[in-house]
């Protein structure tokens, strides 16, 4: 099985690589024979690497340890499951995921429209094939991503093999860290590496599109879903391993501005700032250069987060190893950056923005100011990841920043993307808002006025707290406003079949909202359980109670149980409020006889106000225990953040018929409406103030309740 | 003032205040980062400065007080083991072997007194099985 792995290994590195070649080729020759050749090598590839996971999926399961990799991550004791998530929890298994993500991408990314498959049919097209953008597009970008897969094919081949065999074959394995048998771990490294893998399409697209000239609404066209898809992965990957680091690591947080965190955190900045720039040259022709770079960067980011995790330069809570893999990422980030960097450069001219900015309340403001704060997030996050390597390299001594450095500038930078983010629906591109949308922009800011003095009223003091209550009113509002406004414009009759029309038309505009929405609700969690956090210790017997964030927590019960792999100590305490129960927890502590070491497993009570942590310190008798209770509040409003983002994608995917979205809105410009008309949309904006307005009341009540 | 120009000083603005916050945030943090060799190499130039020094917990030197809120024990060094008083929350995982940062300052005795201890993770990407901890052979019914 071993020996079967190690041929389809090599076999996937030299397809993949003739691959490349050949699609580079067939497109300079017109040769179609060379393109079939490169689409047969390419599934050679992708079948080659399937056998090498296939191959140690089987020797995890059957617990073969005659692989050293399954010696070194897995034991016989560790459940099936976990035996699955061990397979990207070493170095070369998740080497092997990335791989496999790439190459169904690749030919994912070579399925032709039907109007190509229409073009291949018709002898008459056979010349005009060549000619097609989409297709040349298409076809570089694919040899480009072979190109990387060869590259990552080669890693393992040559630097970390999957299929290495054990010097000695262990009777049992060395098994997989406890921290890391949670079912997080199931998810969220695959959806980070699959993040990751889908970013490799937006930059081979813009390569593609420097090497063919090419630069026309077609690139936009093909590069914006690939874009949004890698975006909306890669973010929830990232609120997958905050949720698991909240959950298992017992410290009471989720984000400690970690190197490993970092890492994928800062391609997401800049894939954020790629999709807004993407958005402004689909609509108005502006900002191709900084999108083309910011599709090289973040793919280039991608693979510094690779040598962040493997160099061993820099200083991590994670023990990571000194790996001589981490310098072949940072060496194709410097080969990327350069050779893309001197391609925009050569290409300039063909780059230049189609329209002006004329107004500054105009959209194209909102996104290049919020492209602005974005960068500034990820070059303060770089900055003060490599503090301490740069430090050590030019002082001579490792200098590091604390979470204070990236807290202090967040600040500014989220406050003011939160405020973009909130007033963006009634907004237009290259003017400023109508005066039907700057009346209910007022009306929306003082809605937001009035929601602050509201909190403030209900014992809400902080005042980034306030300034958040604020804006989620007005984002709400204008979101509402929007609707609304669009509603009216439509030419059908009743208000659900407006409404569905106003979705189905401008479904792209609106899932962005719903999407910004997510954003807002992240902000909210985030402020929250990061201002208004607290934790006390305290001693507690069975059937004693203690006051805690609202709650009654009463001790029931203290109890200690095994099983053949871990001993648990563990208590259970009921959640009462106002003297009825609502819920219970169980805090553990579990000593896992393999590693020797005790884990906490804490327990969570969550409401919408905030989160209940609770973690057991120690039984100080049978009866009788010590607790860490910490207070997070809003961390709900966090998690569901994905939910709106989820929510949004479903919304920019959902499929509409070809009739329908061929409908379009009966004025396309607010600037030939009536008064009478103004007077209406006004009435119907404040309208859904009044409608809105019990829930800001109670986002207010929440929000004091927290304080 | 045309559309850019004012968009141009609104950015201005937003990273001069944002840098200026990354330098106030900076200039309240930083601190030097060491192993616990480098520390004990040279500890007279780090006396008084915030630290963070890593290492491994030296065998025979653990002792947690019983409320786990303090902690002394020493990190392992070829220049003499560095003594650490710890007066914060202990981890449940910091055992003797186990490689831990500590964060503090050291005080006129030679003693790093801790104000944090983080056990590192022995996680993903780990490339050597030696690092990993010592197994125990007993099952439950022996810790018990």
């Amino acid at each position: 099985m071993r020996i079967l792995g190690e041929i389809a290994l090599l076999c996937a590195f030299m397809c993949a690589g003739f691959a490349c070649f050949a699609w580079l080729a067939a497109l300079r020759y017109s040769s179609r024979g060379l393109l079939r050749a490169g689409s047969a090598a390419a599934v050679l590839s992708l079948a080659g690497i399937s056998i090498v996971a296939g191959v140690l999926a089987a020797a995890l399961f059957t617990k073969d340890f005659s692989f050293a990799y399954v010696a070194q991550y897995s034991s016989k004791t560790l459940p099936w499951h976990y035996s699955l998530s061990a397979m990207w929890v070493g170095q070369s298994g998740s080497l092997l995921l990335w791989t496999c993500f790439c190459g169904v991408l690749v030919l994912l990314l070579g399925l032709r429209t039907s109007r190509e498959k229409r073009m291949m049919a018709a002898d008459a097209g056979r010349d005009e094939i060549w000619h097609s953008a989409s297709y040349r597009l298409r076809v570089t970008a694919m040899a480009l991503s072979m190109g990387f897969v060869c590259f990552l094919a080669a890693v393992m081949v040559f630097a970390a093999d999957p299929m290495e065999a054990s010097v000695s074959a262990p009777r049992d394995g060395s098994g997989l860290s406890p921290l890391l048998q949670h079912p997080a771990m199931l998810f969220h490294p695959p959806v980070i590496f699959l993040g990751y893998a889908l970013w490799t399409m937006p930059f081979a697209l813009s390569v593609a599109a420097l090497i063919t000239g090419e630069t026309g609404k077609t690139w936009v066209k093909i590069a914006r879903p690939w874009s949004l898809a890698a975006w909306s992965v890669l973010g929830l990957g990232i609120l997958w391993g905050a949720n698991w680091a909240y959950e298992e690591l017992g410290w009471g947080g989720y984000w400690a501005w970690d190197p490993v965190e970092n890492g994928s955190l800062i391609p997401w900045l800049t894939g954020t700032a790629l999709i807004h720039a993407l958005m402004a040259w689909q609509y108005r022709g502006t900002l191709k250069r900084t999108a083309i770079a910011l599709a090289i960067a973040t793919f280039a980011l991608c693979n510094f987060a690779t040598f962040l995790t493997r160099s061993g330069v820099f200083s991590s809570l994670h023990a990571f190893s000194a790996s001589p893999i981490g310098w072949l990422f940072l060496a194709l980030m410097t080969a990327l950056a350069a050779v893309g960097g001197s391609l925009l450069f050569i290409r300039r001219d063909r780059l230049r923005s189609d329209t002006r900015i004329r107004s500054v309340l105009s959209r194209e403001s909102l996104v290049i100011t919020s492209i602005v704060g974005l960068l500034l997030l990820t070059a303060v996050t770089i900055t003060g990841t490599v503090s301490a390597a740069i430090s050590s390299m030019v002082l001579g001594r490792a200098v590091e920043v604390g979470p204070s450095f990236f807290n202090h500038a967040l600040v500014p930078t989220g406050l003011l993307l939160v405020s973009l983010t909130a007033v963006t629906p009634l907004m237009r591109w290259s003017r400023a808002p109508s005066p039907v949308q700057s009346v209910c922009l007022v009306g929306s800011a003082t809605a937001g006025i009035v929601a602050a003095a509201v909190a403030l009223g209900c014992g809400v003091n902080h005042p980034i707290h306030i300034f958040l209550v604020a804006i989620a009113t007005l984002a709400a509002t204008t979101f509402g406003a929007s609707i609304v406004l669009d509603a009216t414009r439509s030419g059908q009759k009743g208000l659900f079949a407006r409404l569905l029309s106003v979705v189905q038309v401008q479904r792209t505009q609106y899932a962005g909202f719903v999407m910004h929405m997510g954003f807002i609700c992240l902000a909210i969690g985030i402020a929250g359980s990061s201002l208004g956090t607290r934790q006390r210790d305290v001693t507690i017997g069975v059937g004693d109670s203690v006051r805690w964030a609202g709650y009654d927590l009463r001790l029931d019960d203290v109890r200690q149980r095994g099983d053949a792999t871990k001993a648990i100590d563990e208590v259970e305490l009921s959640v009462l409020q106002r003297g009825r129960t609502v819920g219970s927890l169980v805090p553990a502590q579990h000593f896992h006889a393999m590693s020797n070491e005790w884990t906490s497993e804490v327990s969570i009570y969550s409401g919408w106000s905030g989160d209940v942590y609770v973690i057991l310190r120690k039984s100080e008798s049978r009866t009788k225990v010590r607790l860490t209770l910490i207070e997070n509040p809003m961390m709900r409003w966090m998690w569901g953040s994905a939910w709106f983002v989820a929510a949004g994608v479903a919304l920019r995917v959902m499929p509409v018929s070809r009739q329908r979205s061929r409908t379009r809105l009966r004025h396309s410009s607010s600037q030939h409406i009536t008064m009478k008309e103004v007077g209406q949309r006004a009435a119907a904006a404040i309208w859904m103030l009044f409608v809105l307005s019990p829930g800001v009341v109670y986002l207010a009540q929440v929000a004091g309740t927290a304080t | 003032m045309t559309a850019p120009v004012k968009l141009a000083a609104g950015v201005a603005i937003v990273v001069s205040v944002t840098l200026y916050m990354a330098y106030v945030g900076a200039s309240s943090s930083w601190k030097y980062y060491v192993t616990a060799d480098e520390y004990t190499a040279d500890s007279a130039s780090f006396a008084g400065k915030n630290l963070r020094v890593s290492g491994k917990v030296a065998a025979d030197s653990l002792s947690v007080d019983s409320s786990r809120l303090a902690a002394k024990f020493a990190l392992a060094s070829s220049n003499g083991n560095l003594p650490i008083e710890c007066r914060c929350s202990v981890p449940d995982n910091l055992a003797e072997g186990r490689d831990v940062v500590v964060e503090g300052r050291a005080d006129e005795r030679g003693v790093l007194v801790g104000e944090k201890v983080l056990t590192k993770c022995a996680s993903k990407y780990q490339a050597d099985a030696a690092s990993q901890p010592p197994r125990m052979a007993s099952q439950r019914e022996e810790v018990r």
